[in-house]
């Protein structure tokens, strides 16, 4: 999957320019072959397990294509390529390629910002835009030389990695956080699932903890435990890569192999790092606020009284219920408790990985996008803390949970505020927005949706992409798929034809946050009665 | 100085002057319009509201009320603090123009309060805009707040002062001689017209502002669509709504129509004159 073709109005650049100078080509013709790259590239679809498509329905291969951006000396690299590529991303409208917009505030010009945030609002979905200026000096801390780091290109969903010069298996662990929040609840067990035994340490009985800190304590331990042993794994898997299929032709389109005499596989790319994906951020940062809030700081219930309410699915416990889902502090309010707590968690998930060495001698790298697995991970959950019931869906990326952040400039400030240099591997932040039905009001329309954009990367914002979608218009495509054959969503990280999901993956599209770009404020949810 | 009661700070609005903007929503309101969008802002003291489907019955009313079916509306902010909370979104409003409105009710019954709030930011250029429904006191407008306001939003229902009455409780000539003497105070002025079924949005009522405003010199107006978010507010603070408010928002189409009429009537007193 993701074989990313990288910044190919950078690389195709030239050609195009020679040709069309020496009259051998004309723009229009440049455009329908551009059209056919993008048929050809969306060709290739992967074939994969039944239950494989029950977690990535509707995936394709997503190969990424990043446009825009600044060049190796820090210029302007938009060009007339890029333009053109954003064209045909506009009148093709198909999943693939996944299109990646890279936007320099300051460098690349609003003309090119406006045109981006136009193609967003015509296709609906793509494509994904990117801040320049943190992604690049996110790289360089990672060891990227400035040179490279302004190279960069998206690979995958949203991973960042300096074009042709980095093997960085981007999806090397997909690790569910739940996981760890439950094992710190029950000691070390997770009852639901495997019933008494005994799977991590034994933290101590969380009701007999005086302090938030130790409650971290035991949390962090529980984690690390876990982590410990999806590196395990994927080091033996990427030892048996090694033994098993060296990869030669791919480390032909690579730099780095020749001069080292290395296969990829071996450590042979310039940079060689693994990527380690992250479900239920949100969830798990919420049950941390609701922990800290509600059993510590104002003592409105005990920790024996949450955990049995967690166990019991919040039955006869619906005033806590209330009071975690109005009261306590949610990632994504502009609050202070939920920015420490979701400030921490990356923090010490980054120095977690930073101190893990791979098979082929580089670094891991914490990422926060999720593909389906939000979803599916989600309904095989139980309760948390947070106020999340049974089999409710996980948030998608690093986004706040739906329905959760009601104002939207509180939500992006929320996820900017979260430190980029912590997050190498990349996020998924999907904002969903009212579309605009008063073509009156088109130009305030752009105008606010490109000053939530400028302010959100001002304030160290990494990646957001989009659906522009209500409730109802996802609803009405969900009863009658056949009507809908093309509709594209944005996933989390690569973009889908909506019917071809699952079910729990529509519902999570659906029930996302939608935010009306007039009032800022997220639009409440009509709820599920469709008749 | 008179401390308002705060009933609500909207985020990054896009509706209430340029940009995106932070709308601080003062209690207290001179006028009793029949068609009030926030009848919970019309009382200088605290409120309660109460919203019968979020109840729970969970019966622990002498507690705080984790549900959201009970809310008090109203809290006090030192003009420090206010400021602050409007600061959040700077970074906003500088990308799209925008700044600071106070709203209401009227806020411009707190003229000193406003002035405290943005001393407290003037070292930072922030675009600041009144909404008024037009009665205040002009001198001490003029003395106090006049030179750090960049825009007003002023509200117009109609010129027939004995419907003004029987719509919002008083006469507008207050309104209409606070109208003039701001005009000429060179300050921008943008008119407010509700669109309010049943009400302001009548041929005859519309012509008569058309007139009015071409009297002024006021070429820029905004014309607001009727918003039935009111009628369920007034059932949460306990009281009942006038009877014929339209339950319906004023759809596109009925918006384009009268919006195309003011425009003609606009243009049509040119001839008259």
């Amino acid at each position: 999957m993701a074989m990313s073709p990288g910044r190919l109005d950078q690389i195709l650049y030239p050609f195009f320019k020679k040709d069309v100078e020496e009259k051998k080509i004309t723009v229009e013709q440049a455009l329908n072959i551009i059209g056919c790259l993008w048929f050809k590239i969306a060709d290739n679809t992967n074939l994969v397990p039944a239950s494989a498509e029950k977690l990535f329905g509707g995936a394709g291969s997503v190969p990424a294509v990043t446009l825009g951006g600044i060049d190796k000396d820090r210029h302007n690299a938009v060009n007339d390529l890029t333009y053109l590529m954003l064209r045909v991303t506009e009148l093709l409208l198909i999943k693939d390629p996944n299109v990646n917009a890279r936007y320099h505030q300051g460098i690349n010009s609003e003309m090119y910002r406006d045109r981006v945030a136009k193609v967003i609002l015509n296709t609906k979905a793509v494509p994904a835009v990117y801040n320049d200026t943190v992604n690049i000096a996110t790289l360089e801390n990672q060891g990227v030389t400035p040179e490279h780091a302004r190279d960069y290109a998206v690979v995958g969903c949203v991973e960042l990695n300096s074009s042709g010069r980095e093997y960085a298996s981007t999806s090397s662990i997909l690790f569910n956080l739940s996981a760890a929040m439950d094992l710190t609840i029950y000691n070390g067990k997770r009852p639901y699932m495997m019933g008494d035994e005994q799977i991590g340490p034994k933290t101590g009985e969380p009701k007999e903890f005086t302090t938030y800190e130790q409650f971290l304590d035991a949390f962090k331990k529980q984690l690390f435990f876990l982590l410990d042993r999806a590196i395990m794994l994927n080091e033996e898997f990427g030892k048996m890569h090694q033994k098993l299929l060296p990869t030669p032709l791919l480390s032909s389109f690579f730099l780095g192999p020749l001069d080292k005499g290395k296969d990829l596989i071996f450590g042979g790319a310039l940079y060689n790092s693994s990527g380690a994906t992250h479900v239920a951020f949100a969830d798990v940062c919420d049950s941390l606020n609701a922990i800290e809030d509600v059993v510590y700081n104002n003592k409105i219930f005990t920790m024996e009284q949450l955990i049995d309410a967690v166990k019991k699915n919040f039955t006869g416990y619906e005033n806590l219920h209330a009071y975690l889902k109005n009261k306590a502090p949610k990632y994504g309010m502009h609050n202070q408790i939920a920015e420490e707590n979701s400030r921490w968690l990356i923090h010490i998930l980054y120095e977690y990985y930073q101190g893990k060495t791979n098979y082929r001698g580089g670094k891991y790298r914490p990422a926060y996008w999720t593909m389906t697995n939000h979803a599916g991970l989600g309904k095989i959950g139980k309760a948390l803390p947070s106020g999340r019931k049974d089999f409710e869906l996980f948030s998608s990326g690093i986004t706040p949970a739906s329905q959760m952040a009601k104002d939207l400039t509180a939500a992006y400030l929320s996820v900017a505020k979260l430190d980029s240099k912590n997050i190498p591997g990349g996020v998924a932040l999907n904002m969903k927005y009212t579309p605009l039905t008063d073509s009156s009001q088109k130009e305030k329309y752009l105008n606010n949706f490109t000053s939530m954009i400028d302010g959100y990367f001002e304030n160290g914002g990494m990646q957001v992409q989009y659906n522009i979608y209500t409730y109802d218009e996802l609803k009405t495509a969900r009863k009658n798929p056949s009507a809908y054959p093309g509709l594209v969503v944005r996933v989390s990280g690569y973009s889908a034809y909506f019917k071809d999901l699952n079910d729990a993956m529509k519902d999570e599209l659906i029930t996302r946050t939608q935010y009306d770009l007039f009032s800022n404020k997220a639009v409440p949810y009509p709820g599920d009665n469709e008749d | 100085m008179i401390f308002p009661l705060v009933f609500d700070i909207g985020r990054a609005s896009g509706e209430d002057g340029p940009g995106l903007r932070t709308v601080v929503f003062l209690k207290g309101c001179p006028l009793r319009c029949l068609w009030c969008q926030n009848p919970e802002s019309q009382n200088s003291d605290k409120e309660m509201l109460f919203t019968r489907d979020l109840c729970i019955k969970c019966g622990n009313c002498d507690t705080e009320c984790y549900s959201l079916a009970r809310q008090t509306v109203g809290q006090y902010y030192p003009p420090v603090k206010l400021a602050e909370m409007i600061l959040r979104d700077e970074v906003f409003y500088k990308k799209s123009g925008g700044g600071v409105t106070f709203s209401g009710g009227e806020p411009l019954l707190y003229i000193e309060y406003i002035r405290d709030t943005i001393l407290c930011f003037h070292s930072i250029h922030v675009h600041t805009a009144i909404e008024t429904c037009g009665i205040f006191d002009f001198n001490s407008l003029e003395e106090n707040l006049l030179s750090k306001i960049d825009l007003f939003l002023f509200d117009i229902k109609t010129i027939d002062p004995i419907l003004h009455e029987k719509w919002t409780g008083k006469t507008n000539y207050k309104i209409i001689e606070n109208f003039k003497k701001l005009v000429e105070t060179g300050k921008e002025i943008l008119p407010r017209i509700p669109l309010i079924p049943g009400y302001t949005a009548s041929e005859e009522n519309l012509i008569q502002i058309a007139h009015f405003l071409k009297k002024m010199g006021i070429k820029k107006f905004e014309l607001l669509p009727y918003n039935p978010s009111g009628v369920e507010k007034w059932e949460k603070i306990g009281k009942s709504p006038p009877a014929n408010l339209s339950k319906k928002p004023l759809n596109q189409v009925e918006f384009s129509r009268w919006r195309d009429f003011f425009l003609i009537s606009l243009e049509s007193n040119k001839y008259n004159e």
